[in-house]
């Protein structure tokens, strides 16, 4: 175990099992001038840090995209993946508040992913396709739509509103449904799961599903059966095997042994 | 913005992930620590401030009835209304907080360099890849 020297503090990407090498390369770490990527060990528990200046605070995507370099290189093996950013002063710190005073909490949330990895379905409307699915559930919004057309701006202001406002619940609804619609065939297949809304109109959802990895073919072919069904609305993305992000969402209170 | 014709011929596997695939993961979710640095990402504060902004206009819902109006059912697919849609994903009035949502994340995506400039589009527009492993260090760049 190196100590970090004063004027450095240690970045650390993810907790993991004890073992006699972790990497599979010897990746260098965040930051302008690179550390290696090391571990600090505690019995069974390790860390996966680099060294950063003390100073160091403005991160940027090739940090971003070394965060995840690091961690898909762990992919596979029980793996407690940090939130981008995380920093502390050096390596004693590292062990006494957080690989000895949340010790039985991390062996936990190893215990949770062990043997399991994430998978990530991200999905998207095709061009118009919402409306349709809409509109084929509503007709009667089409038909007043048609009727408003044929009729004067100013004087249907009112009723072109009340309508738009209609229509924009009934989207809403429309998302459920097709959120279900993938979200129900999939669940069952894995250990947890985890719905993101979509962060614009075209962007459906993204199901984050933990799965053991022995169940990858039959969620790969369940995916694929989705991708199938769904094609003429939704593009479904999927992606993996991720480190396990979304099923250790965490706290640890520093100030105590608890989850904050 | 023509839709890939190579179309939903999904092959069983996963994609290999770009960073945006994994972007709002890294930031968002995994193990945090309370009381220690969380390390300062420019402007990424006052995105998330943004991006929970609730934008819920009478110009959008003005835009639905008007957008349902042009719509062609009956046709299979060429008439349409790319201008909402376009308007949707721009950042401009929206219902919900989707809205916000995406504005910030244009901005989010600015504050960012531009390398990969093609992956929200790529996602959107594209059919999934053909299966492949996520990628490993060193199949990237």
């Amino acid at each position: 175990m190196i100590g970090a020297p004063p004027d450095t503090a240690v970045y650390i990407y993810a907790v993991v099992r004890t073992s006699d090498d972790p990497l599979e390369t010897r990746p260098t770490g965040v930051g302008t001038d690179p550390a290696p990527v090391r571990a600090v060990t505690h019995g069974d528990l390790s860390a996966i840090v680099s060294d950063v200046p003390s100073t160091w605070r403005a991160a940027d995507r090739a940090d971003i995209a070394t965060h995840d370099r690091v961690l898909s290189q762990l992919v596979g093996r029980a793996l407690v993946p940090m939130r981008f950013g995380v920093v502390v002063a050096g390596d004693d710190e590292l062990l006494a508040r957080i690989l000895i005073a949340h010790g039985h909490d991390l062996s936990a949330l190893l215990d949770r992913v062990e043997g399991r990895v994430q998978m990530s379905v991200r999905a998207f409307y095709r061009e118009e396709s919402l409306l349709r699915a809409v509109l084929a559930r509503r007709p009667d919004l089409k038909q007043r739509a048609d009727a408003l057309e044929r009729r004067p701006v100013m004087t249907t202001q009112d009723e072109r509103i009340a309508l738009g406002s209609e229509v924009a619940a009934e989207v809403e609804t429309q998302r459920e449904l097709d959120r279900r619609a993938v979200v129900e065939p999939l669940a069952p297949l894995a250990a947890d799961v985890r719905v993101d809304p979509g962060r614009s109109d075209r962007h459906a959802f993204n199901l984050q599903l933990l799965i053991d990895t022995t169940a990858r073919p039959r969620v790969d072919a369940a995916v694929q059966r989705l991708a199938a069904t769904l094609d003429h609305r939704l593009m479904l993305r999927y992606v993996g095997p991720l480190a396990p992000y979304s099923f250790c969402e965490a706290s640890l209170d520093l100030e105590t042994r608890s989850w904050a | 913005m023509a839709i890939a014709t190579a179309s939903n011929r999904y092959a069983g596997g996963p994609s290999p992930s770009g960073l945006a695939d994994v972007l709002d993961l890294i930031l968002d979710k995994g193990l945090v620590i309370d009381l220690y640095v969380r390390v300062s990402l420019v402007g990424i504060e006052l995105l998330t401030i943004d991006a929970r902004i609730v934008v819920a206009s009478v110009d959008t819902y003005l835009r639905f009835a008007e957008a349902v109006g042009r719509l062609n059912i009956d046709a299979d697919g060429k008439e349409g209304l790319p201008e909402l849609m376009e308007d949707m994903t721009s950042g401009a009035a929206k219902s919900k907080t989707s809205g916000a949502l995406d504005a910030a994340k244009e901005k989010f995506d600015g504050v960012f360099s531009s390398d990969d400039e093609d992956d929200e589009d790529e996602e959107r527009e594209r059919a999934p890849a053909r299966p492949r492993r996520r990628k490993r260090r060193g199949d990237e760049e």
